[in-house]
This record gives structure tokens, C-alpha cells and sequence, in this order.
């Protein structure tokens, strides 16, 4: 994966090579996670179709990794069916390097909101993430790489290299 | 990241060793191209359990055809395979589809017979080359 990584990294020098890769992946990317999502809540795309208010045509064709043309307002009939929210924002291409990289069927599922209410709150509000990994320990100046979504940065303890632990 | 198993990714050669389907490549826009390495990648590093739907079946048993949308419709050929079906795959010739037919005209039995000329001697392939 290492090596796709650095691929890309060459690659996305040419502007429209990298902004027709990304945007292709996008599309893709928004296809699977409709459907990863669908299955996850054992869901028909009939009954998807039904908790959206669209025809289950519709949600085939979204569900084509094909399908180009998202609007927002469909995008926020499904995150009320799935009971998500929809985050939209503009990124770096290095960050969407590491999603090219990453995506996978599990990343891609998400809890509803009651589920992940009550996740959140039993986790102290975020800062002990279940989801998040083991703290980490470091006895480097400079710590170059951090996953957010990997590691918790208040889970990151620093060690003075001269400091003796107790 | 994740532990997804990798697959190989492999392009037919013809007898005079030329990666013909490196030729093809070669010929796209930068976006089709863009396309192309874009399924390509989620082939090799994501196999078929995340974007079942990239690869779709043609007339010709065992060729499979990559779906790229544009302006032109690519339709790149390949195989599961054709040595190790578990772990690669193997492209087998650049085509497009204009009208439900596709240029050049029987360009999925083309690629049957090459997938053919492949198992009889596996030199007749080569890395899959990374056109950018």
C-alpha cells in the first residue's frame, strides 16, 4: 500500500490528472459507502428507497460506482434514513491519497446516531474513542506522522529521553 | 491500513514482445487515463469485495471488462488469472464500445484467444505497465 501511496504522490504533480483520479474515486467512494451502509443496517434497496423517499431504481443507480451526478440534497435524504449526518468539506490531496489507500468495507460503515450517542457518551465524550488505538508512547522530539482518525492526539504521551519512568 | 490481500496485476505481450495494451494506454486523454490507473489500483489493492460492480462480464466466458465512463466509453479486457485465478489478474487488450458493439469488432474473443496463447506460454505476459 506503502507504494501506491508514493505512486500517487508522483503522480497528482499534473493537475488534472489528479483532480480526474480524486474525483472519479469520490464517485466511487460515495457508491460503496451507500451501499456498505445499506447492508450494514440489513437493509433491501427497497427498504432503503422507502426510509429515503426515492424509488428503488433510484437507489440502484447510486449505488452504481458509475454515477456522477450527486447533489447534496440527495446526499442528506440518505443520511436521514441511514440517521447519520453528512460532512462535507474540502481536502488536501495528500489526505485523499491515504483515503484512496485506506478505504475498505469496514471504514467505510458508520452507527446511527442513538448507537453512536451512547457510544460517545460511555467514552467520556470522544476522549477515549473506543474505536481509537492504545496510547502511544514516544520518546522522539518530533513526532512526524499522526493518523487522527488512527490515534487520539490527547492519547499521545511524550517522555523526556532523560527522564527515568517510576 | 488495511490488510486486504493485493493481487497482481499483468499485461499480454505478442510475439514480438510488445505490451500491446501499454501501447493502447499510451493513446487515452490524461483524464481517461487517470480513470483507468484509478480502477486499476482498487483492483489490485482492493480485489472485487469493495467495487464488485468495476468489472463486468462480456459475451466470451472468462473476459471481463473494466467499465471506464466518459466521452468514450473504454471497455480494457481482462481475465482472472489466467495462472493463478485466486491472486491476479491480467489485461489482455485495450478496447471501447460505441453503439453495443465494441472497437475492434470481437475484441472480447481477441482477448479470449490471447488469454489462450497466455496459459500455453506464460512468457506471453509481462508486470502490468503504469502508464501516467
Amino acid at each position: 500500500m506503502q507504494e501506491l501511496i508514493k505512486t500517487l504522490t508522483a503522480e497528482f504533480h499534473d493537475k488534472e490528472y489528479a483532480h480526474a483520479y480524486m474525483e472519479d474515486f469520490s464517485n466511487m467512494a460515495t457508491a460503496a459507502q451507500i451501499k456498505a451502509l445499506r447492508e450494514q443496517r440489513g437493509w433491501t434497496q427497497k427498504e432503503l428507497a422507502d426510509a429515503s423517499s426515492m424509488k428503488q431504481e433510484r437507489i440502484c443507480a447510486l449505488e452504481d460506482i458509475d454515477y456522477d451526478a450527486w447533489t447534496i440534497k440527495t446526499l442528506r435524504k440518505l443520511a436521514k434514513a441511514f440517521d447519520l449526518t453528512v460532512k462535507l468539506s474540502f481536502e488536501k490531496f495528500s489526505s485523499g491519497i491515504l483515503d484512496v489507500s485506506k478505504i475498505n468495507s469496514e471504514t467505510l460503515k458508520r452507527t446511527s446516531r442513538q448507537e453512536d450517542l451512547k457510544e460517545f457518551a460511555s467514552h467520556e465524550f470522544g476522549t477515549k474513542e473506543v474505536l481509537w488505538s492504545a496510547p502511544v508512547t514516544t520518546t522522539r522530539p518530533g513526532l512526524y506522522l499522526v493518523q487522527a482518525n488512527t490515534i487520539a492526539v490527547n492519547d499521545i504521551e511524550y517522555f523526556e529521553p532523560s527522564r527515568k519512568e517510576a | 491500513m488495511s490488510n486486504t490481500k493485493e493481487f497482481n496485476l499483468y499485461d499480454y505481450k505478442d510475439e514480438n514482445n510488445n505490451n500491446e495494451f501499454e501501447k493502447w494506454t499510451k493513446k487515452l486523454q490524461k483524464v481517461e487515463i487517470a480513470k483507468l490507473n484509478l480502477r486499476l489500483d482498487m483492483l489490485k489493492h482492493k480485489g472485487l469485495e469493495l467495487f464488485p460492480g468495476i468489472l463486468t462480464g462480456t459475451p466470451t466466458a472468462g473476459i471481463l471488462k473494466l467499465r471506464i465512463k466518459g466521452k468514450t466509453q473504454l471497455r480494457p479486457m481482462l481475465c482472472k488469472g489466467p495462472i493463478d485465478k485466486d491472486n491476479e489478474f491480467t489485461l489482455l487488450i485495450g478496447a471501447i464500445e460505441r453503439g453495443s458493439k465494441f472497437i475492434p469488432s470481437k475484441a472480447d474473443e481477441t482477448a479470449n484467444a490471447r488469454k489462450n496463447k497466455i496459459i500455453k506460454n506464460t512468457t506471453q505476459r509481462c508486470n502490468h505497465a503504469r502508464v501516467n
